[in-house]
C-alpha cells in the first residue's frame, strides 16, 4: 500500500492519480498473471479433459470419435494384469533408483562439502549427468552394456568377475541392473546438490563445539550432521521418488519396457497405450489412476514439508 | 551459506578425499569417454570384442557422415529452433513474474508457489492424450509451435521460482534510490535491477533451453513429420531402426551432448550456490 501511494505521488497530481492508484494496487498481481494463467490453463484444463476422456472409448487409430462407455475403461484397468504388473515394476524402478541415487549423492555431497584443491573441477565433473537427456543416457549405457561387444562385459572379464559375456538385455535381472545403474548415474547429482546445500547450512561452530567436547568424526556425523539433514533427506527423497515414478525417457529408449514388459512401469504403460496403441480412452483411465497415486504421494510431501524442521 | 573454513590438507585428509573424488569422476566421465572413443573408431574396429580403449587411428567419418546427412541435420536444427524460442519466451514471461514475487507481498503468493511446485510433479505422459486432442483441434499438431508452447508452460514453474531467487539475492536499495530520484517502478526495474540480474537471467534461460533440448515425450507424441522431428526423437528412432549404423548413432549422441555440456559449464556454479536448491528440478 505504501509503495502504491509513493508511486502515485510521484506520478503527479490530478485525475490521473486515481487511475494510477488502481493499476498500482493490482501491479504485482498483473505481473504474475500471465504465468499463472498459462500454467493454470496448461495443467488444469488438460487434466479435466483427461478425466472426461477416461469415460469414453476413444481410439485415435480406428475411430476418431469418442463414444461414452461409462466405467468400462476402469473395469478393464482393474482386470488388466499388465496394469498390476506395471505397478509392481514401478515400485522396483522407484526404490531401485532412488536408494542408490541417494547413497551416491550423499557421498558426493559429503565430498564436495570438504575444501580441497581441485574441488571446483571435481564438482563440475560429477554434477554433469544433470544435463544429459534420458535418451542420451540410454544410448551411453545401452552401448556400454551391450551383450556382445559392450565394454562392461570386457571390464568384468578382464577383472575375472565373469568368464563369459553377459547378455544384459536378454534376461530380466540383468536388464534391471543396466537400467538402474544408468538411472543412478543420471540422478545422483540431484541429491548431491540438495544435500550439499543442506550440509553447507550447518554452522561449523556446532562441529567445533562437539570436537571440544571430545566427539570423534563418526559421532559428529551421527549426532550433528544426520539430524540436521533429516528434513532435507526426507523431502528430497520423496520428491525424487515422485519424479522417478514419472520418468519415462530412459526406460522407453533403453528397453522399451522389455524384455517381456518386465521393465514396463506405469508411466511406460501410459505412453505405450497412448502413443503406440492410440488407445486414448484407456490411456486416460490409466493416467487418472496415475494421478491419484501422485496425489497420495504429493499430499505426503506437503504434509512432511509443513511439519519439517528448518535448521 | 556458511563459508567452509579452509582446513589444512593433511595426509589423512588427502587419503580420504582424493581416491573417492577419483572414483566419482571416473564413474561420471567413463560413459562419455567411451562414446567419444567409440565414435572416433573406423567401422572395422567398432564391433571388435574385446573393444579397443583408444581408436587405432582417429577417424572422423561418423561425424562427417552425420553432418552431411540431411535428416540428422534437420533433427539438430529443429531442436535448436525449438529450444531457442522456448528459452526466449520463457525468459520474457518469468522476469516479470519473478520480480513481482520477489519484491511485493500480495495475497495468493503462497498459493502460487504451491501451484508451481505441484505442477512440477505431473508427468508429461499423463498429459499427452488430452493435449494431443486439444492441439489437434487448434491445428497446432505437427508444428514447431506445439512444442514451444508445451515446453514454455512446462518450464514456467521452475524458472519463475529460480528468477525469484535471483531477485531475492539482490538488495532493494538501488531500485529505491532510483525511484526517489524520480524513476517509475518499471523504469527502476529495467534500468537498475535487470542489468544486475543478468547472470540470473542467462542461467534461467539456459535451464529452459536444456530442458527443451532434452525433451522426448511431447516431441514424440505431437510431431509426426520427419522434417520437424527433434533430436531426442531422432536418436530414439535411430536406435529402433538402424542397428548397424552404430557409429553414426554414437556420433550424433556426442553432437547432441555438446551444447548441453557447454551450457552446463555456465550454470553449474548456480546449482551449488543454493539458489536452485529451493526449486530444483530433475
Amino acid at each position: 500500500m505504501a509503495e502504491s501511494m509513493r508511486l502515485s505521488e510521484m506520478a503527479g497530481a490530478g485525475a490521473s492519480q486515481r487511475a494510477a492508484w488502481r493499476i498500482d494496487r493490482l501491479y504485482p498481481q498483473l505481473l504474475v498473471a500471465p504465468v499463472v494463467i498459462l500454467v493454470g490453463v496448461g495443467i488444469i484444463f488438460p487434466l479435466l479433459y483427461l478425466l472426461y476422456m477416461s469415460f469414453h472409448d476413444y481410439n485415435v487409430f480406428y475411430r476418431r470419435v469418442m463414444v461414452f462407455n461409462g466405467l468400462e475403461n476402469y473395469g478393464r484397468l482393474l482386470a488388466d494384469s499388465v496394469f498390476w504388473k506395471a505397478l509392481r515394476v514401478s515400485v522396483t524402478w522407484v526404490v531401485g533408483s532412488v536408494v542408490p541415487q541417494f547413497l551416491v549423492g550423499l557421498v558426493m555431497a559429503l565430498l564436495l562439502n570438504e575444501s580441497f584443491p581441485g574441488r571446483g573441477f571435481v564438482r563440475t565433473i560429477i554434477l554433469l549427468p544433470w544435463v544429459v537427456s534420458g535418451v542420451v543416457t540410454a544410448i551411453l549405457w545401452g552401448w556400454m552394456f551391450d551383450g556382445t561387444i559392450g565394454v562392461i562385459n570386457d571390464l568384468l572379464m578382464k577383472t575375472h568377475f565373469i568368464t563369459l559375456p553377459v547378455p544384459w538385455a536378454a534376461r530380466v535381472p540383468t536388464t534391471w541392473v543396466m537400467v538402474l545403474v544408468a538411472n543412478t548415474w543420471r540422478g545422483a547429482p540431484f541429491f548431491a546438490i540438495i544435500l550439499l546445500a543442506a550440509l553447507q547450512a550447518i554452522s561449523p561452530e556446532l562441529y567445533e563445539a562437539a570436537t571440544v567436547d571430545g566427539a570423534d568424526r563418526w559421532q559428529r556425523f551421527r549426532l550433528i550432521t544426520l539430524p540436521m539433514l533429516v528434513n532435507a533427506i526426507v523431502l528430497s527423497t520423496l520428491l525424487r521418488a515422485i519424479w522417478t515414478f514419472n520418468f519415462v525417457d530412459l526406460i522407453w529408449t533403453l528397453t522399451h519396457g522389455g524384455p517381456m514388459m518386465e521393465t514396463q512401469t506405469l508411466a511406460v504403460q501410459v505412453l505405450q497405450s497412448a502413443y503406440t496403441d492410440g488407445e486414448f480412452g484407456y490411456a486416460a483411465a490409466l493416467s487418472v489412476s496415475f494421478v491419484l497415486i501422485l496425489i497420495l504421494f504429493s499430499a505426503l510431501y506437503w504434509r512432511l514439508n509443513r511439519l519439517g524442521y528448518q535448521p | 551459506m556458511t563459508a567452509q573454513a579452509v582446513k589444512a590438507m593433511t595426509w589423512r585428509r588427502a587419503l580420504a578425499i582424493y581416491p573417492l573424488a577419483l572414483v566419482l569422476v571416473v564413474f561420471t566421465l567413463f560413459p562419455i569417454y567411451w562414446v567419444v572413443n567409440s565414435s572416433l573408431k573406423p567401422a572395422s574396429e567398432l564391433f571388435h570384442f574385446p573393444p579397443l580403449y583408444w581408436p587405432s587411428q582417429i577417424n572422423l567419418r561418423s561425424y562427417i557422415s552425420a553432418i552431411h546427412n540431411g535428416r540428422l541435420a534437420s533433427f539438430y536444427l529443429n531442436s535448436m529452433i525449438v529450444a531457442a524460442c522456448t528459452c526466449f519466451a520463457t525468459l520474457v514471461l518469468v522476469v516479470f513474474a519473478g520480480y513481482s514475487m520477489s519484491r511485493f507481498r500480495f495475497r495468493g503468493k503462497g498459493v502460487i508457489v504451491l501451484m508451481f511446485l505441484t505442477a512440477q510433479m505431473l508427468p508429461a505422459v499423463v498429459l499427452i492424450a488430452p493435449l494431443f486432442t486439444i492441439f489437434t483441434v487448434l491445428h497446432l499438431v505437427n508444428t514447431r509451435w506445439v512444442l514451444i508452447i508445451s515446453y514454455v508452460i512446462s518450464s514456467l514453474p521452475f524458472c519463475v521460482l529460480m528468477m525469484r531467487g535471483f531477485f531475492d539475492s539482490l538488495p532493494q536499495d538501488m531500485e529505491e534510490a532510483a525511484m526517489v530520484d524520480g524513476s517509475s517502478r518499471t523504469g527502476a526495474l529495467f534500468r537498475v535491477l535487470l542489468p544486475l540480474a543478468l547472470p540470473g537471467l542467462v542461467a534461467t534461460s539456459i535451464f529452459a533451453f536444456i530442458d527443451a533440448w532434452n525433451e522426448l515425450i511431447f516431441a514424440v507424441m505431437f510431431i509426426s513429420s520427419t522434417s520437424l522431428q527433434t533430436l531426442p526423437v531422432g536418436l530414439n528412432l535411430m536406435i529402433q531402426e538402424k542397428r548397424t549404423e552404430y557409429g553414426l548413432l554414437l556420433a550424433l549422441a556426442v553432437l547432441a551432448l555438446i551444447p548441453s555440456l557447454f551450457l552446463f559449464g555456465y550454470i553449474q556454479r548456480y546449482l551449488t550456490s543454493g539458489l536452485t536448491a529451493g526449486a530444483v528440478k530433475g
